[in-house]
């Protein structure tokens, strides 16, 4: 059910924004620095999201009643990943790889599989099963990866 | 107590140890294996993202994975038990003394990218549970390839100056100053994970750096590897035990990032398996050592042994 609803409401903001399956956004007006900025913040974001969701899992605090809403910030994100990488934001204060726009149908399905895990620890939260939740989160840290891996410079 | 009666003392000691070892009941009677206990192990030592390609592009344990260094490539070798091309020719002696001594049963020294110099302390019973598991895997024909390495160290008597002067093997000494849980953590961290054969520096012939134990270098396998000490700056002395936990389970670190590289594939392959108490163990040790100072910056290019500028 969740997998595809997910999947629906990915193909429906696809169509909103007006990107192919294939091909990445074209170079917006915006100064690519500032998109740069802008897509670093989206990931500062998700950190957050995700060391509240783990203060959680380890104990730290009790607030399992925003796990579900921190997932699904995180699922709403994979569309604004795919956004702010345009066309001619790949030089700059980046560790992007130019593979990103080389095999950009990797990227995008590595982007909705974020999307796809995030999904899915939402649901785990929602059924309360923190057993669920603390495997759905591992599976999360492989969908970081599914882009990190292949598309980020090396730290 | 003088010098010479300290001395004398110790010689008894020395002597009492042999005796016992000697008389070691284990030795003797024809000795059992435990292939699940050995699973486990394999997960702990990180054996299989070593010997096994990357992305499961090779089979499960058959070795020709790439181990990047300044030296050059290394390849791992075929560990299933196949007969020919594996280890399923070894007996119980080979293998135990391939792992303790670093050399194959033809008498071979292996080069030190193989973690021998770390899993020489290993019990010997863990070593035979290891080689039972290994041989339940399936057995793969897939002969060895050769390393690609730089002179000198392509010729491999090279290895024995390394030998004499950074090896030394046996099981390892208690450390009484270790809590239960630090010394559990201990051997998993100094012995079968051998993570200090990545997170340790190494010096211009190879040996690891002992003032700068586990505090990272820009040249291990594959580049960057993290200052692992507890050094709020530079190590990761915020960590709490949780976070290691949550780290070795997941993949992500506190900051929320997730871990990339070799380290990505000995979470995914081998630590996520481990028990909780174990996982607690490594933790527990890992924020016991000696916290040291040292910034690791990304080298700008691939090294080469002229330009390795750590020693």
């Amino acid at each position: 059910m969740f997998r595809l609803s997910g999947l629906t409401l990915a193909l429906l903001l696809a169509g909103a924004v007006g990107i192919t399956s294939l091909s990445p956004p074209v170079a917006a007006a915006d100064d690519a620095a500032n998109v740069i900025k802008y897509r670093k913040q989206v990931m500062v974001a998700n950190a957050a999201h995700i060391t509240n969701i783990f203060s959680v899992l380890k104990g730290e605090t009790s607030y399992g009643g925003h796990i579900a809403a921190n997932a699904q910030a995180i699922s709403n994100s994979a569309a604004m990943i795919l956004d702010s990488f345009p066309q001619g934001s790949g030089s700059g204060d980046t560790a992007a790889l130019p593979s990103i726009w080389q095999d950009w149908a990797k990227f995008e399905g590595a982007a909705n599989a974020l999307k796809t895990a995030a999904d899915e620890l939402a649901a785990a939260a929602g059924s309360g099963d923190m057993a669920a939740v603390g495997a759905a989160a591992g599976g999360g840290g492989k969908a970081c990866g599914g882009c990190h891996e292949p598309f980020r410079k090396k730290k | 107590m003088t010098l010479g009666r300290l001395k004398a003392w110790s010689i008894y000691a020395a002597l009492a140890v042999i005796a016992l070892s000697a008389a070691d009941p284990g030795m003797a009677r024809a000795e059992t294996a435990d292939a699940a206990h050995g699973e486990y192990l394999v997960r702990a030592a990180g054996c299989i993202s070593c010997h096994t390609q990357k992305d499961g592009k090779g089979a499960f344990l058959a070795g020709g994975r790439a181990i990047e260094s300044p030296y050059g490539n290394f390849y791992s070798s075929n560990i299933t038990p196949d007969p020919e091309t594996g280890i399923g020719a070894w007996s119980d002696e080979d293998f135990v003394h391939a792992l303790r001594h670093g050399e194959s049963p033809d008498g071979t020294t292996y080069y030190p990218a193989f973690p021998f110099a770390s899993y020489s302390a290993m019990r010997r019973q863990d070593m035979l549970d290891i080689k039972a598991y290994l041989f339940t895997a399936a057995p793969v024909r897939q002969e060895n390839r050769d390393h690609e390495l730089r002179f000198p160290f392509s010729w491999r008597f090279s290895i024995y100056p390394w030998r004499w002067l950074f090896f030394s093997s046996g099981e390892a000494e208690p450390a009484p100053a270790l809590s239960a849980v630090e010394q559990r953590g201990r051997y998993l961290v100094d012995v079968l994970g051998h993570c200090a054969e990545c997170h340790t520096p190494r010096n211009m012939v190879g040996g690891l750096k002992r003032a700068q134990p586990l505090a990272g270098t820009r040249y291990g396998p594959g580049g960057t590897v993290p200052n692992i000490t507890p050094d709020t700056e530079t190590g990761i002395g915020d960590w709490s035990v949780g976070d290691f936990v949550f780290f070795f389970q997941s993949g992500l670190k506190p900051d929320g990032d997730d871990v990339q590289g070799e380290m990505r594939d000995v979470i995914e392959d081998g630590l996520r398996h481990l028990s909780k108490e174990d996982l607690q163990a490594i933790a527990a040790y890992l924020k016991s050592v000696p916290a040291i100072r040292h910034a690791v910056r990304p080298a700008k290019r691939r090294a080469v042994s002229s330009e390795y500028d750590e020693w």
